[in-house]
């Protein structure tokens, strides 16, 4: 981009909050990665993943919250454009998104205590799940769900071929399979359960992510294993674990992410419980 | 045939538009299959193992679109390959110039717009209705889960403001000659309609049509009209509507039972109509429209035939389109000897209450997801017991789809099932037509018929299936061809819900006394 596009910018906003982790990634260059009603992925020139929301509350751990109420869907915003990011402003198109006044968000997050692991919260979760969940390929396309459900006793077995087959299962931005292994990651991140767990997938991430599956993906499952965490996916586990009149609630918001993304989420969340109280505990936990 | 992989370098869609768009492009002529996804090593491995890999494909990576197609030739996937980028143009553009931020926005685009259609999530509809509502719109909520102090709140407003609170959880309305929500085409004619029963409407709406009558307005009201809490408000506004209307001449309310309180409310109501008004309260208590002179019936059958024969005077005899005469001798005689139940499953929730009233009336208790009384509930929905009505519409089946009767995949699989149920002697489907619903839904479910019928027939079996069309020959799926595709398939198809249940309880009573 040169400093004539830059002179045509007529839609010039403000970035409210940032998340914390962000501040770690230094860039200048990238180039829009996706772009949908509440928000647009930037891939850095260092395949970092930055995404600016509009004004919610329901965000990623990769966060930039704009004050800006329109879809982007309904902007210039394109996928492909380039983005420059210059003396706290960021600008794509036609559009500035300036960082000036932000605050900064921290997701990191504490991990719980715990004494038991209610089998009935679960059920609370299943229930919604059923009634509200999207309509997954994980659970429909046959291909699909024949190789999930494979991975996933083998991911009972062995932790090593158990991920190596399931990351970057699914068709998507953030492949299914992805979304379920985040909701595992976060459930058992949180409950300190299973730590071999969390250090196989960042290890798998670290030296095969970029080949195995999506950047986009990458970058939020990689945040997870590091106890980054959306408030969102934290707020549902912390629910089925102490807060059971919120259940609903919080899992009907997480459904409400992306395409289907939530939903898979949830199912992560579901299966990793299914695997810490079921009858054939996998060695690793 | 010819496989061809397209890359589209560093794109990104979401799954389920990527589905949407595979699927398409799959049902195209001259396409055999086609997948989209991006290009992980495993995704990767999955189109090979569909056989839609091409050499294309072997240098993309993760962040790439791989867009597999098989065809009968480069040609046909040259097209398919333009149609994706077609659909994907179409709902860009979509969005961009047909959606708003908010419904001040679009009325002010379209000033003269008088309805807002509400489906958002039923936490969300009250407040939209309300900005609807404040913006002189009249409203359809197909949404429900709204509490009912909301829908009163709401129903109380639009009767302020002169506007039609239609629902919440309305299924569909035809006003003015439109059709709104999950509902068929019909002429315009003299006969009015209000109430809160979606299929039972449409099967009363399209048998007016049939005989060459036409239907003025049908104002759905949403299913909790009747309680206590709302007392009947807008039914209350429809009959006064209706009654002033100069294109109607006769009306008919039809709904689930209603609560003590609003009835009375209604009947006052009627009462005060000029216009003869026929009443039809599903598996309702009819003591007291018979003590207030109150024209009632109990099937839809004779509430079309009462409102036609009101509008023009003189008895009608009901059009026949199908073949009523079924050999049920013959049917029987194929049956192996576990054979006994019926299973049908109903798209309509109303048409499922209608075949309970008629099952239960002469033949004796019949299963259901949907049963009046409580010791007739199924257990488990997902599992028949005996003979069985299933109300396959409901949330417990769809789980997050859309309505059976626009995506019909959970209907398919329960078909299956109880086809291949030893003790299962007939299977009795609905088809919905209309705007809005499923494109062929015969087809969809032809291919299961076929296959079932045959497999019945290679394990020393019958599968008789029955079938009804609730639709019109103006309704976009072509009412003839639906009917065709469900002949071929050896489907005996009958004119009315009433008429398929009678074949089905002739043909289970039978059984029963051989």
């Amino acid at each position: 981009m040169n400093t004539r596009e830059i002179s045509y910018t007529n839609d010039n906003h403000k970035i409210i909050s940032i998340c914390n982790n962000l501040k770690q990634f230094k860039w200048q260059k990238g180039v829009v990665a996706g772009v949908y009603d509440k928000c647009f992925n930037i891939l850095t020139e260092n395949r970092d993943l930055v995404t600016i929301f509009k004004n919610t509350d329901m965000v990623s751990t990769r966060a930039m919250i704009s004050d800006v109420v329109n879809s982007f869907n309904k902007t210039d915003i394109l996928n492909n454009m380039p983005v420059v990011f210059k003396n706290n402003i960021i600008y794509v198109g036609k559009s500035t998104f300036n960082l000036t006044s932000a605050e900064y968000i921290d997701f990191k997050r504490d991990r719980f205590t715990l004494e038991n692991h209610d089998k009935c919260n679960i059920k609370i979760l299943e229930n919604v799940l059923c009634r509200y969940g999207k309509q997954t390929p994980l659970l429909t396309d046959g291909c699909i769900k024949d190789r999930f459900s494979s991975g996933f006793d083998l991911l009972k077995t062995d932790l090593d071929l158990g991920i190596k087959s399931l990351v970057g299962l699914g068709i998507g931005l953030t492949p299914s399979c992805d979304d379920v292994l985040a909701g595992m990651s976060a459930y058992f991140y949180l409950t300190d359960t299973a730590d071999s767990f969390i250090c196989h997938i960042r290890e798998y991430l670290n030296s095969q992510g970029d080949k195995a599956t999506t950047v986009v993906s990458k970058n939020l499952l990689c945040d997870i294993t590091e106890g980054i965490i959306s408030d969102t996916v934290y707020n549902l586990i912390y629910s089925i674990l102490f807060d059971s009149p919120n259940i609903e609630k919080c899992a009907r918001r997480l459904l409400d992410y992306g395409s289907t993304s939530g939903t898979e989420t949830c199912l992560g969340i579901i299966y990793a419980h299914s695997l810490m109280v079921g009858k054939e505990k996998p060695q690793w936990l | 045939m010819v496989v061809k992989n397209y890359i589209l370098e560093n794109c990104y869609y979401d799954s389920v538009f990527l589905m949407r768009l595979a699927r398409k492009l799959s049902e195209k002529d001259n396409i055999e299959n086609a997948s989209i996804g991006m290009g992980t090593p495993l995704n990767k491995d999955t189109i090979t193992d569909l056989g839609l890999n091409a050499s294309e494909m072997d240098t993309t990576g993760p962040n790439d679109l791989i867009i597999a197609i098989k065809g009968t030739d480069e040609e046909a996937c040259e097209a398919a390959r333009e149609d994706f980028f077609t659909l994907v143009n179409e709902r860009e553009t979509q969005t961009s110039k047909n959606s708003f931020r908010s419904i001040a926005g679009a009325k002010s685009s379209n000033p003269d717009a008088n309805l807002a259609i509400i489906s958002v999530a039923g936490e969300y509809a009250a407040i939209e209705a309300k900005r609807a509502l404040q913006n002189d719109m009249n409203v359809f909520m197909f949404s429900d889960n709204v509490p009912i102090e909301d829908e009163v709140e709401l129903k109380k407003l639009a009767l302020s403001r002169g506007k039609f609170m239609m629902g919440p959880g309305c299924g569909l309305s035809f006003i003015n000659g439109v059709a709104i929500g999950l509902c068929s085409m019909v002429n315009r004619g003299d006969i009015g309609l209000a109430g809160a029963s979606g299929s039972g409407i449409q099967e009363v709406m399209v048998l007016v049509h049939r005989n060459g009558f036409g239907i003025s307005h049908a104002i759905g009201t949403g299913g909790r009209d009747m309680s206590d809490e709302v007392g009947g408000i807008s039914m209350i506004q429809s009959i006064r509507a209706l009654s002033e209307d100069k294109d109607t001449k006769v009306i008919a309310l039809i709904s689930k039972p209603p609560a003590q309180s609003s009835l009375i409310k209604v009947i006052d109501e009627i009462k005060k109509c000029p216009k003869p008004v026929v009443v039809h309260f599903l598996n309702g208590d009819n003591t007291l429209l018979k003590e207030n002179s109150i024209l009632y019936s109990e099937t839809f059958d004779d509430t079309a035939r009462m409102v036609m024969e009101l509008s023009c005077g003189h008895s009608v005899e009901m059009k026949k389109i199908f073949d009523d005469d079924v050999d049920i001798d013959a049917e029987v005689k194929k049956f192996s000897g576990d054979q006994k139940y019926i299973r049908a499953i109903l798209c309509g929730g109303s048409l499922t209450d209608e075949m309970q009233i008629l099952w239960n009336k002469d033949m004796g208790p019949i299963y259901s997801n949907a049963a009046f009384d409580s010791k007739l509930l199924l257990d488990d929905p997902f599992t028949s017991v005996e003979n069985t009505v299933i109300d396959i519409g409901d949330e417990t089946f769809t789980k997050g789809r859309a309505h059976v009767a626009i995506d019909p995949t959970a209907r398919v699989n329960r078909f299956i099932k109880e086809a291949r149920d030893r003790e299962t002697a007939v299977i009795y489907l609905d088809f919905l037509l209309g705007y809005a619903l499923h494109g062929d839904p015969a087809s969809v479910m032809a291919e299961a018929i076929i296959a079932e019928k045959k497999r019945a027939e290679e394990e020393g079996r019958h599968l008789c299936v029955i079938a009804t069309i609730c639709g019109s020959d103006m309704d976009p799926q072509d009412f003839d061809k639906q009917a065709q595709i469900l002949k071929d398939a050896g489907v005996i198809l009958a004119d009315t819900n009433k008429t398929a249940v009678e074949h089905a309880m002739k043909i289970i009573k039978t059984l029963e006394e051989r």
